[in-house]
């Protein structure tokens, strides 16, 4: 049983963990939790949230594919193209992830089971939608016993969705410094003193933060029991209070993007009908798609159209949530929008700075859209253009970039406010650094404009 | 189905809570149910009277008319 590489983000629950053989992915069942199992299988949840949708597909498969001789069972799941992470996600994504664990726990009950965890990295984006990934989560219910993954729910979802929708939008980051959800006490004190005539952010965030600070450590000494209604009651309280959360982006850079460009119509057009004709050159036919700076997704559609599973990351959350928004009512299969800041990307964080991937770990992708970065990290960030070639083939193998030269009035705007201390910055400048990563392979001028596209094909590494 | 669970009361080697719940929060759970339970209870009632209702004068009507 070698060659199994157990995910560094699996080791929190005895019940099993998840590992990879031959690039497949599978998880194994350990012996704790192996009576259990059997009465989740007998249940029928499983199967009734498979069929829903609500969790990952899966398969039982061989013993002799565990990873260890101790493997009760091992079972092979369907694989997420791309994991993503709550810091990255829009506020509709989060809230939707958060209803989805609601609706997890409410089956399970409905059951005779029970949610263990509530934990926001137990959901991820597949095929356009919200999906619960760890078909372990599960323990039988006890009437009487309270939800053990209360407190854990409230810190992962409530928590930074009240934080987002009353305070700042940029709250979501902090999702990346609270591995474990935020504090309830912290966000008890960031929320706004209005929020105490709420009555759900008022006990699930205030009395919540307040009743974990009055008990301490301390044992209690009556054990607490809550009905079966009471645990419902508490399931469709919290579903009401995550439903009254919005956020409307408002006065953002980039939400409103594509109506300030200076881009014609015509040259809108020419410039679609380029980059498509460049991803059809690729051969093999790309896979996965990563749109670096993807705005609202307008041409990460296009690679997703094409059936190519696509990533639209972009820094500004009003324009991730607006993409995101259309995947759900187009019901788009192969399109996933997440946030991203190229000049501070996702780090590897968590236990050993592995438990959870840094972006470049979850790469490289078949192929990369940039399109109309370049700039902004060149002269906005004063990154020099051979890094930016360097961090470019270390995320894709193919690449479809677009260069805006000086004399374009997006860089002049940029430049207008400070010092041109950019000498290098030339369409030879750019093509001398992407000579030392890259074999060009098209380049083409978008008429109507002085850019240019290139299409480039990773060297030999 | 049941008695599988019936089973597992007198056997707590079936649970792995492997996550602390903590106590403030379990406290809370209790102190509030009686109070959740009565909002939720009222809410699912009247959601089925609005159902039985909608459902009473929506009927089709008979060939007859009755």
């Amino acid at each position: 049983m070698t060659g199994a590489d157990r995910l560094r983000s699996s080791f929190r629950d005895p019940s099993g963990f998840v590992f990879t053989r031959d690039g497949v992915l599978l998880r194994q069942v350990d012996p704790p939790y192996q009576a259990t199992w059997e009465l989740l299988k007998a249940s029928g949840l499983l199967t009734f949230l498979v069929n829903k949708g609500i969790l990952i597909a899966f398969e039982e498969t061989s013993l002799d594919a565990g990873h260890s001789a101790s493997a009760v069972a091992v079972i092979r799941p369907e694989r997420v193209t791309t994991v993503s992470y709550p810091y990255e996600w829009s506020f509709s994504q989060f809230k939707d992830a958060a209803l989805l664990t609601l609706d997890v726990q409410k089956h399970a009950i409905e059951h005779g089971l029970s949610l263990k965890d509530a934990s926001a990295y137990n959901v991820q984006f597949h095929r356009g939608a919200p999906v619960f990934i760890d078909t372990l989560s599960f323990d039988p219910y006890i009437e009487g016993k309270p939800w053990i993954a209360y407190k854990q729910f409230c810190s992962h979802f409530l928590a930074p969705l009240t934080l987002i929708s009353l305070v700042d939008s940029r709250f979501g980051g902090m999702m990346r410094r609270y591995i474990d959800g935020i504090p309830l006490d912290l966000a008890s004190n960031l929320l706004p003193g209005s929020t105490k005539f709420k009555p759900g952010i008022l006990t699930h965030i205030h009395l919540h933060a307040k009743a974990q600070s009055n008990a301490g450590d301390a044992k209690p000494k009556v054990e607490p029991k809550i009905s079966k209604t009471a645990m419902l009651a508490l399931i469709d309280s919290l579903r009401s209070t995550v439903s009254g959360l919005n956020w409307t982006p408002q006065g953002t850079v980039w939400g409103d993007y594509y109506d300030n460009t200076n881009y014609s119509d015509s040259s809108m057009v020419a410039k679609h009908d380029l980059v498509k004709r460049m991803l059809a050159k690729i051969e093999p036919k790309p896979e996965t798609c990563w749109d670096l700076g993807a705005n609202t997704g307008e041409f990460s559609r296009l690679a997703a159209g094409m059936g190519i599973e696509t990533v639209a990351w972009d820094i500004d959350q009003a324009a991730v949530e607006k993409a995101y928004l259309w995947v759900k009512e187009s019901k788009a299969t192969h399109l996933l929008p997440l946030i991203q800041d190229f000049s501070n990307p996702s780090p590897s964080i968590g236990w050993g700075q592995s438990e959870r991937d840094g972006l470049m770990e979850r790469g490289p992708a078949d192929v990369l859209l940039v399109l109309a970065l370049v700039h902004h990290l060149a002269i906005a960030n004063n990154v020099p253009l051979s890094w930016i070639a360097d961090f470019l083939s270390s995320l894709g193998r193919w690449v479809i970039v677009e260069f805006v030269p000086k004399e374009d009035s997006q860089v002049q705007r940029m430049l207008s406010s400070r010092e041109d201390v950019f000498p290098n910055y030339t369409q030879k400048g750019f093509e001398d650094a992407i000579s030392g990563f890259f074999e060009q392979v098209a380049k083409e001028g978008i008429p109507g404009t002085s850019r240019t596209l290139y299409l480039l094909r990773r060297l030999p590494q | 189905m049941i008695s599988h669970f019936l089973l597992l009361d007198s056997s707590m080697n079936h649970f792995l809570a492997y996550i602390d719940g903590g106590t403030g929060s379990m406290v809370l759970q209790a102190a509030i149910a009686g109070v959740l339970s009565a909002a939720y209870v009222a809410k699912t009632r009247w959601a089925q009277l609005k159902a039985f209702v909608s459902a009473r004068t929506n009927k089709p009507s008979t060939v007859d008319g009755a």
